[in-house]
Parts: C-alpha cells; structure tokens; sequence
C-alpha cells in the first residue's frame, strides 16, 4: 500500500519538478544534516563529502521515499548509512596504514561554533567547554555517539532515532542513557562534581 | 505495588527526564525520587548533562551552504571519470606484470654453460699472487685467447 502510494505521488512530478522539489526539501533539511554530519565527523572537510555523498545518494534512490514520513529523517538515515559504510573503510584502510600521513590532523571543529554573548571570559569558558564535551562524544563507541548526536544534540525523539539508526526503542533508551552517563563521569572527572550542580 | 529499587531507578532516568516513560511509570519514579536523596541528585545531574548536551546542540555550526545539485552531480561525474581512470590504469598495469611474467616463463631456456667460448680472461692481482707468489703484479692484465686487435 505505501509502496503504492509513494509511486502514485512520484510518478505526477515531471522530471524538472522532481529535481525542484528535491532542491527544495534538502534546503528545508540542511542545517540540520549539517550539524549531523559536523557532529559525526568532526571535520569540515569530511562532513562536506558525507553530505555530499548522502545528497547524491538520496537524490538516486528517491523514488524510495515516502512522503508520509518527515524527508530530513530519511536523508538522515542515509547520512549514518554513508557514515558508518566511511568508517568501515578507514578502519580497513588504518589496518594496512597504520601510520597517519603529515596533514592529516583532524581539524577541530569546535572552532566553528560561535558562543553567544558579550563577555569574552564567560565566551572562553564556554569554548573550552564545548571543546571538552566535544571530545567526550567523540570519544563514546560509535553506537551511543550516532544515539546522543540524535537525541540530545538534533532534538530527535526515541523514535524517531530508533528509525533512524534501525535499532528497537528500548535499544535507545539504554544507549542513550548509558551515553549519559559516561559523558557525566568524563565532565565530573575534569571539572569536579560540583560542576554540574552548578549548570544552567 | 512493589516498591522500585533505586538500581532500576537510575537506569530509567533518562527516559523519565526525557518523558518517554508511560504515565504510571512516570508517576512511580516521582514518587521514588521524593524519598531518595541520592536519586534525586544524580537525577539532576543527569538533567544538567541533558541541559548541557542540549545547549551544545544549538550552538551554531558555521554552514557552508551546500552546492545546488547540479553541481553536486557534476563534481560525482568528474569523480568517478577520475576513479574509472584509476581503477583502468591499476587493472592495466596489473594485466602488464602478468602478461610479463608468463612471457618470461614461457620463453626461458635454462643456460648452458658449455655453449659460451672465451673470449678474455682477467686475472686479477690477488689470484696472481696466490698462483705465482710474492712477486706478483699488482696490476690485472687482459690476455686474449682467442680473436684479436
């Protein structure tokens, strides 16, 4: 039935409209595909060609989408898709060079992020903390780092994320609460354990 | 009712700060929480981590405006002429070595040594001594044996 339906509606666009539709859906999606890929990568460079790959892959297999379901979730799940295919890759590739090559530093993104504010000591403080947090996420396994980029970073809800990344919702709740609790440990460890008393 | 353990408490949390319980579970946790202090604080906290992770989330990433389609189809074309070269240069390189390889194998006749004549000799300054004793030259002579100037 929604393979049907999906075909009906795909099949009364032209190919211009199409093409139209499609620029505008990923205009609608693109900051949030943006901060998905930076939060995932950590590289400019490489969340540029993340999304790039993703977009040339929706645009592809666009005759698998299904309107009734929201299009930044199902260019999403292509997102990780290309990810987590990436990381396979340089996993195999760091098997037979293990060696990093000179410039091939990871470049921090934690640089892009403008904290708001006028103070510029309350502004280097936030940095230093967002730089920090920024490396406990990065430093989770890759499942509750794509579950807490999702949930808590994105705003998306269990499932939403249970979709996107195709895992059941009590899969989720766990990674996510797991994920929640390492990152506590990691900010009490470097700041004290009265530092989250204090937040907000 | 039986009453929860804090264990099982502190596991569901996260879902209880996020709402994603159901509302009799919800209800029992608030309860729980009214009378245990140490769940309590490490509920806050893990508010203040939520609260934290949230406003990371909505610091703003500086957005490189993605390139329209077109583009985007244009670079993956000159991409994948530059990985078809590639991949073409490797595939032809390799048929090369193989072709090499059994040419060489297929055309190999083992030497034998009786087929060569001399032609020169060279004695070398150490063989002359060892041969003919001290008063050897030092310096290696070419004898010809066969043909000439």
């Amino acid at each position: 039935m929604d393979k049907v339906a999906s075909e009906v509606w795909y099949q009364s666009l032209t190919q211009e409209e199409e093409k139209l539709w499609f620029e505008q859906k990923i205009k609608e999606c693109q900051p949030k595909l943006t901060k998905f890929a930076y939060h995932l990568t950590r590289n400019s460079e490489k969340a540029q060609d993340l999304i790039q790959e993703a977009l040339l892959r929706a645009f592809k297999y666009r005759k698998s989408y299904k309107p009734q379901y929201p299009f930044s979730n199902w260019v999403c799940t292509i997102l990780l898709n290309v990810h987590r295919q990436k990381c396979k890759k340089e996993k195999l590739m760091r098997f037979f060079v293990p060696w990093k090559e000179d410039g091939e530093e990871e470049e921090d993104l934690w640089e892009f992020i403008a904290v708001e504010g006028d103070n510029p000591e309350e502004k280097t403080i936030k940095n230093q903390i967002w730089k920090d947090l920024g490396k406990v996420i990065e430093e989770l396994p890759p499942k509750m780092k794509e579950v807490v980029v999702l949930c808590d970073l994105l705003g998306h809800s269990y499932e939403e994320t249970s979709e996107i990344v195709g895992c059941p919702l009590g899969t989720v709740r766990s990674r996510l609460h797991r994920a929640r609790k390492k990152i506590k440990q990691s900010v009490e460890e470097k700041y004290g354990s009265d530092f989250l008393a204090t937040w907000g | 009712m039986i009453a929860l353990d804090c264990k099982r408490v502190q596991e569901k949390l996260s879902s209880f700060l996020d709402q994603e319980l159901t509302l009799a579970e919800q209800k029992e946790l608030e309860q729980h929480l009214n009378i245990c202090p140490d769940c309590e604080r490490e509920c806050e906290k893990l508010q203040a981590v939520r609260d934290m992770l949230e406003e990371f989330g909505q610091a703003g990433v500086s957005l490189e405006e993605s390139l329209p389609l077109e583009q985007i189809e244009q670079k993956a074309r000159v991409d994948n002429r530059i990985r078809t070269v590639v991949l073409s240069l490797v595939v032809i390189s390799f048929l090369g070595l193989l072709w090499g390889v059994f040419s060489y194998f297929s055309h190999y006749e083992p030497i034998d040594p009786d087929s060569f004549t001399v032609v020169a000799e060279i004695t070398t300054p150490f063989q002359e001594q060892s041969e003919s004793g001290p008063q050897a030259t030092f310096l290696p002579f070419l004898e010809l044996t066969s043909g000439g100037w």
